[in-house]
């Protein structure tokens, strides 16, 4: 590697140092001058004239040592990388050489460049291969060797153990290393110490030899083993070692015996058997029999044909079975019969072939076996099953039959079919009595059946048969001396048998079968008989039962279909009834006359007064009776304590049976309680309960405890019924009183569009009624006409949007049934169905409000801002504008008292019209707010007019008052009423020309005072005369009068509000007449409405 | 403290020994002005690593001279870098590092080399050849065998770059100042720029040093980026500390009055101890490393630098 590397390195500073010398050497040859020249020729033409070169060949020896050194560090360095692949082959092969020192195959390594290394690699690739194959040919020996059976050792020529094979561990039990270089001596005795020298020796010589002797095992036993010796030699002919192949010799003697042991268990197995059997060859010839076989033959039957064994005399059958397995070769069974001693004898042939190795068949085992008594009991059980069928069909037919007469005709026939007689009959034994009846009869004369249709038991044959339940049999009726006063005697018959109808309590019946021929009976027939008999005494009986059963049945039906008829009956009667005492009045009655009790009640647990009476229909007892008092417990209270039904009856009775006060005691021997009960589902105590009482003894059955159990449910579910009707009326009147009592219009619909309801403002504005409105579509409801074609199509808006869950609400103008265009606001609701799952929509309401009370008010509240503003807005410029000239000083002397009066003018005109306003605020507050006292109503005019008469004289207006007679006193609000007076004058006088008069005359009118004012002013026009009394409306003379319009309406609601009335009569240019009527006292809640 | 007091003792045998080696180089270079000290130490500390019995005696002070004294030096370097000699070119100085960061890069994932010795090379060929390897060497923690395969890879070349510029400067047929940037831009050692820079004028020299020294800044933003993706390193070696002297260094010398008088004072300075920092660098290189390596290292270094040179050679031809 040293070489390579060093090689390596020099080659590459040669080729280096070459590489940039080369070009130097090249240029200066080529121009014949140095480098340096060359360079500072070629200076000039060079782009920048200052170029300064590298001298290397020049005088500084400096730099020549640099450059030396650098080149010398680069080829160093550069050959680093250039030893890479040396140290890689390197690596190849250490690698190698680690696997095959680990016992692993190497691999070939890759061959290097390198020419020691290539070298070193290819020798070492060769070594590989040669192991390699070595390795290979030794296992394959091992394999070998392992795979052999027999066991074999290989003793060299100093007579040692050098190899053994596997068998030969299984053999003796020596491992290897028990054996190798072990002299072979020390695995045998003495005797076979000698043998092995005897044969190794002639081994040594070449020879091949065989022996047996004795080696001694590991665990310490002697194995006879035969050894086959055979010499293994060298390469040069000479024999190196010896081979012993080792068979196990006790294995053969073993396998001797064991055939010897195998033959003798054959021949037992053979000679055990009771069928006889023969081995015969291919020409049919026996070469070997059983026990069996050889004694049927005594003459022996080796060697014969074997049709002797089995008695024939030849054998040509072309279906013998030795023959077809001979051709077929496989195996064969027959059945061959034949008549021997006079008798068929049969016997079944079964033969197997034995093949040889090749698969040829060379022998046929046969076995011969006797089958005639196994026929013989197969023929009878074929019988037996055919009686066994014929007695299945007649129990079959007995069982599926549910009338008697019907059952006897088809088993008589059976029987006479199975046991071949020739008639037969069957006799019933009547249920309550001794008496045998004829029921069925085949085979006999109708003259006999006429005289012996009955007999009684103990008389002749079926009485007997009947009495003693065995059964009788005789093979000739007529020489039998049982029978010799047998009325059967003469009927021809012989043989007969009578077995009875057994059932599982007692005998039904007898049956009788007869033939007309001698018979002998059997004890199996009698068996089989017996068993007919049995079954159909068995099925009568079932017949008979099912017959009871069938009655009970109708009879249940007719009564279950009794009490639903009576159910029917409460139904009917309760189904119209919603008033909850005449239903129970009704009930109580159906219930009295369905039970058949002479007298009935529902009692009522009272908390003061304990069982109260509820109702009594009949009985003239009094509702809310205490028929116990407290100290007494009745057989109800029991019942209900109990929470079930209580029956008495005397001294029988379950419950204390005390027959209350009110009733006549000792007349009632029976009664009957039954709680009902309470709330919804009867989840509750019951506190109810009737009470049946009965004249005679009577027990009610489970029937009618049950049926007065379904009644007291009955009577729950109506009394229920009954409150939830009423409930339900109560809130469906309640809601038409809500719907109509809504100024707005309300409709529900359904979601269809069907009106389910509406009150009474919607049915007005539709020009229709409630009931004819109910079930119309609510689009077809009101009037159809360009106006109200938007209010429809908003319906169905409203419909479709309310059904998704959503509200509407739209404004827009209406047409109603009279004509009128109304403003409104149209909104829909939906109506959620609360019983649905997810919160359905069960229907839409729509509400019409009418806006034009609203618009109204709108306009009014505008006025009155308007018209507050108007007069506030003079008197408060004039007082501003007359304080600050008095605050400025520039009035003339002795005019501030003037502007002082104006000014105080002008707050009391702010003064008058806020108590307008006021007043105006506190009569819409209603009569409540009046503060009522008794009046002196005629000092009040007199104050009044006082006040106003340096007003009235100022214009020379003269005011008269006149009253008349005495004035009562009034219950009146004096505030009030003052300023009814002062409007009325002061209107007197502000309407009233110059030097005109005004009348003021008030006197008693019943229980009232009539006061009238009249002015001789300048009267009302007619086109106001409509408007006065309106609100904030002035007439159209006002011009500049102050006033704020409210003066004659306000007097005219307080006046309505003490109950009394104001009229107008006016004249225009003659003047005007007030009357004024107010009664004494005002009546509650009294307001007149009147003009 | 760089040292704790109780370390100090085994910093000792590796420390003098670099400072002996850089003695030498000095001394070497003083004595055949061409042999640049600072390769010369890097290459004595190479042959006393690996001819010499080094033992495990020496680890702590390499180590301390490779982390601490080498990056001092590299930023007392600072002080030589003059930048009105770059003036408008560090835009293409910088770019043409970039550009051979990028094709070695390019090279290395081509020729199937791992990440790391990837960025070694990258960084060795683009910046400042064994310093800055040995300096991202510290940051990725790499195994010394691929620090000292891209080590003697990019010295290799550098050398061949260095010899062929130093011969046939005519033989290119450009003008000193663009061969200056050449070997500026293109020459992965400081030393390599100037120990050949006779066929040059002194002007030129000092040009091709500033070039050279301009990509030290690269050097500091490629350890920068570098330590924000490496987790292992210690926080100390993440950060480029060294460039802050050196910026320093490089603002005083060229704004300061005196500054090119502080230059020259701190040109010997920075000159030895970065030579003491190589001789520990070239003490931690094992030779055998390369071998080991294959030819796939240097391979990548001479293509990509070939191939980066022959560029911007091309380019400096038409301008």
């Amino acid at each position: 590697m040293k070489k390579s590397l060093i090689t390596g390195f020099f080659i590459f500073l040669l080729t280096f140092t070459a590489a940039i010398i080369a070009p130097l050497v090249f240029m200066t040859e080529y121009t014949g001058r140095t480098a340096m020249d060359r360079m500072e020729k070629l200076a000039p033409l060079l782009p920048e004239q200052k170029f300064i070169y590298f001298n290397l060949l020049g005088s500084s020896e400096e730099r020549f040592i640099a450059v030396g050194f650098y080149i010398f560090l680069i080829a160093f360095l550069a050959s680093l990388f250039l030893g890479s692949k040396i140290l890689k082959a390197i690596k190849d092969l250490q690698t190698a050489a680690d696997a095959v020192n680990g016992g692993k195959p190497a691999a070939a390594v890759p061959l290097p460049s390198d020419g020691e290394l290539r070298d070193i690699a290819r020798a070492f690739n060769s070594l590989m291969l040669a192991l390699g194959q070595k390795d290979a040919e030794l296992q394959r020996k091992n394999h070998y060797m392992g795979m052999m059976v027999d066991a074999l050792w290989v003793i060299n020529d100093e007579n040692l153990v050098v190899e053994i094979n596997p068998a030969f561990t299984r053999l003796l039990g020596y491992e290897p290393e028990d054996v190798l270089n072990y002299r072979v001596f020390e695995f045998v005795d003495e005797e076979g110490e000698k043998i092995l020298r005897k044969h190794l020796l002639g081994c040594a010589q070449g020879h091949s030899s065989s022996c047996e002797l004795r080696l001694i095992s590991k665990p310490g036993s002697l194995k006879p083993v035969t050894i086959s010796w055979s010499p293994i030699f060298g390469e040069e002919g000479e024999v190196t070692e010896c081979l012993g192949i080792l068979r196990d010799f006790m294995k053969e003697t073993e396998l001797r015996s064991a055939l010897k042991e195998a033959l003798d268990y054959q021949r037992a197995i053979m000679d055990s058997m009771p069928e006889k059997l023969i081995v015969l060859d291919q020409d049919l010839r026996i070469v070997m029999a059983n026990k069996a076989a050889s004694d049927a033959a005594p003459g022996g039957l080796t060697g014969k044909q074997c049709h002797w064994a089995y008695g024939y005399e030849d054998c040509t059958a072309a279906d013998c079975p030795v023959k077809k397995v001979l051709s077929t070769g496989g195996p064969q069974s027959e059945i061959i019969g034949r008549i021997a001693g006079g008798q068929q004898v049969h016997h079944e042939v079964i033969a197997y072939p034995v093949e040889n190795v090749q698969g040829a068949v060379r022998h046929v085992v046969v076995v011969f076996r006797d089958i005639t008594e196994k026929r013989r009991f197969e023929a009878e059980i074929k019988k037996k099953n055919t009686e066994l069928g014929s007695l299945l069909d007649i129990s079959k037919t007995l069982n599926q039959s549910l009338k008697s007469e019907e059952v006897f005709a088809p088993v008589i026939e059976k029987l006479l079919a199975l046991m071949g007689m020739d008639g037969g009959c069957v006799f019933l034994l009547d249920e309550m009595g001794p008496e045998l009846s004829l029921k069925y009869s085949k085979g006999l004369s109708a003259g006999f059946l006429e005289e012996n249709k009955t007999f009684t038991t103990g008389q002749d044959i079926p009485g007997k048969v009947a009495s003693t339940g065995r059964i009788f049999t005789t093979a000739d009726l007529t020489a039998d001396t049982r029978t010799e006063a047998s009325a059967f005697r003469h009927t021809g018959m012989k043989a007969c048998l009578a077995t009875p109808m057994q059932g599982n309590e007692k005998v039904n019946g007898v049956i009788m079968l007869f033939s007309f021929a001698g018979r002998e009976w059997t004890e199996m027939d009698e068996d089989l008989i017996g068993g007919a008999g049995q079954a159909a005494g068995m099925a009568l009986e079932n017949i008979r039962r099912y017959e009871k059963m069938r009655q009970l049945f109708t009879h249940l039906k007719w009564r279950r279909d009794e009490e639903r008829k009576k159910v029917a009956q409460v139904a009917a009667a309760v189904a119209g009834i919603s008033d909850p005492d005449r239903m129970l009045d009704s009930l109580l009655v159906i219930l009295q006359d369905l039970m058949q009790s002479d007298f009935i009640w529902l009692l009522e647990r009272d908390e003061t007064k304990g069982l109260v009476v509820r109702s009594a229909p009949g009985g003239g007892i009094s509702r809310g009776l205490a028929p116990y008092g407290k100290d007494v417990r009745g057989l109800e209270a029991d019942a209900l304590e109990k929470g079930g039904i209580l029956t008495a009856i005397g001294e029988n009775a379950e419950a204390a049976f005390t027959v209350p006060p009110c009733l006549e005691a000792g007349r009632y021997k029976a009664a009957c309680a039954i709680p009902v009960p309470v709330g919804e589902g009867g989840g509750q105590p019951p506190k109810w309960a009737i009470g049946l009482y009965f004249r005679r003894f009577r027990q009610p059955g489970p029937e009618d405890l049950s049926f007065l159990r379904m009644m007291a449910d009955i009577l729950h579910m109506a009394l229920e019924k009954a409150r939830l009707h009423k409930e339900a009326s109560l809130g469906k009147s309640m809601a038409g009183t809500i719907l109509d009592s809504i100024e707005d219009g309300i409709i529900a619909v359904d979601p269809h569009g069907s009106v389910t309801a509406i009150n009474r403002t919607a049915a007005v504005m539709a020009g229709t009624t409630g009931a004819e409105a109910m079930g119309r579509v609510f689009t077809g409801l009101f009037k159809d006409n360009a106006e109200n074609a938007r209010l429809n199509l908003l319906l169905i808006e409203g419909l479709t949007e309310s059904l998704k869950g959503r509200h509407q609400y739209r404004e827009l103008a209406m047409m109603t049934a009279n004509g009128m265009l109304l403003p409104i606001v149209l909104t829909s609701y939906p109506v959620l169905d609360e019983g649905s799952e997810g919160g359905g929509v069960a229907g839409v309401v729509f509400a019409l409000r009418d806006l034009t009370r609203n618009q109204e008010i709108t306009r009014l509240k505008n006025e009155f801002v308007r018209a507050v503003s108007q007069e506030f807005k003079d008197p408060v410029s004039a007082i501003l504008g007359m304080s600050e000239m008095l605050m400025d000083g520039e009035l003339p002397a002795g005019k501030e008292a003037l502007y002082l009066k104006a000014i105080l003018s002008e707050g009391r005109q702010i003064e008058r019209i806020m108590t307008d306003y006021l007043n105006l605020a506190e009569i819409d507050g209603g009569p409540e707010r009046l503060r009522l006292s008794p009046l002196d109503m005629g000092k009040l005019i007199a104050d009044v007019v006082r006040e106003f008469g340096p007003a009235a004289a100022r214009r020379g207006i003269g005011i008269g008052l006149e009253i008349k007679g005495g004035l009562r006193p009034v219950e009146g609000d004096a505030a009030k009423l003052k300023y009814i007076l002062r409007n009325l004058l002061e209107n007197a006088i502000t309407y009233s020309g110059e030097n005109g008069s005004v009348r003021i005359e008030a006197a008693m009118d019943a229980d009232a005072i009539a006061l009238t004012v009249k002015d001789t002013g300048w009267g009302i026009p007619e086109a106001d005369r409509p408007h006065m009394g309106e609100k904030f409306y002035r007439g159209s003379l006002s011009g500049d009068t102050k006033g704020t319009g409210l003066g004659l309406s306000l007097s005219k609601q307080i006046v309505q509000m003490h109950g009394g009335t104001i009229n107008i009569d006016s004249i225009a240019g003659e003047g005007t007449t007030i009357r004024l009527r107010l009664p004494l006292r005002r009546q509650p809640g009294e307001q007149n409405n009147g003009d | 403290m760089l040292v704790d007091k109780s370390e100090i003792p085994s910093v000792i045998p590796g420390a003098g020994l670099s400072v002996a080696l850089a003695f030498a180089a000095l001394g070497v270079s003083a004595l055949y002005p061409s042999l640049d000290a600072l390769l010369i130490s890097l290459v004595l500390g190479m042959f006393a690593a690996n001819f010499l019995e080094k033992g495990s005696a020496l680890e702590a002070g390499v180590r301390f001279c490779v982390s601490f004294v080498l990056p001092a030096g590299v930023g007392l370097y600072g002080s030589q870098l003059l930048l009105s000699g770059v003036g408008p070119f560090w835009p293409y100085v910088l770019g043409a590092g970039l550009l051979i960061f990028a094709i070695t890069f390019l090279v290395a994932r081509g020729f199937g080399l791992e990440d790391e010795m990837t960025l070694l090379l990258s960084a060795g060929l683009s910046t400042a050849g064994a310093c800055a390897i040995a300096m991202v060497s510290g940051v990725l923690g790499t195994e010394a065998q691929d620090t000292s395969a891209s080590i003697i890879s990019v010295i290799t070349v550098g050398l061949a770059g260095m010899l062929v510029f130093g011969f046939y400067p005519q033989g290119l047929g450009i003008a000193p100042g663009k061969l200056a940037f050449i070997m500026g831009a293109t020459l992965p050692s400081l030393g390599m720029v100037t120990s050949f820079g006779a066929p040059l004028d002194p002007g030129a020299i000092r040009l091709a040093a500033s070039f050279k020294l301009l990509r030290v800044v690269l050097l500091g933003i490629l350890l920068l980026v570098i330590s924000f993706k490496s987790k292992s390193a210690p926080r100390c070696r993440r950060f480029p500390w060294f460039m802050i002297p050196f910026a320093v260094l490089v603002l005083a010398v060229n704004l300061l009055g005196g500054g090119s008088r502080l230059s020259a004072a701190l040109a010997p300075s920075s000159q030895f101890v970065t030579s003491v920092g190589l001789a520990a660098v070239g003490l931690g290189v094992e030779l055998d490393s390369a071998p080991r390596r294959g030819m796939m290292p240097f391979a990548t270094s001479l293509f990509a630098w070939g191939i980066s040179v022959l560029f911007i050679y091309l380019v400096m031809r038409t301008l």
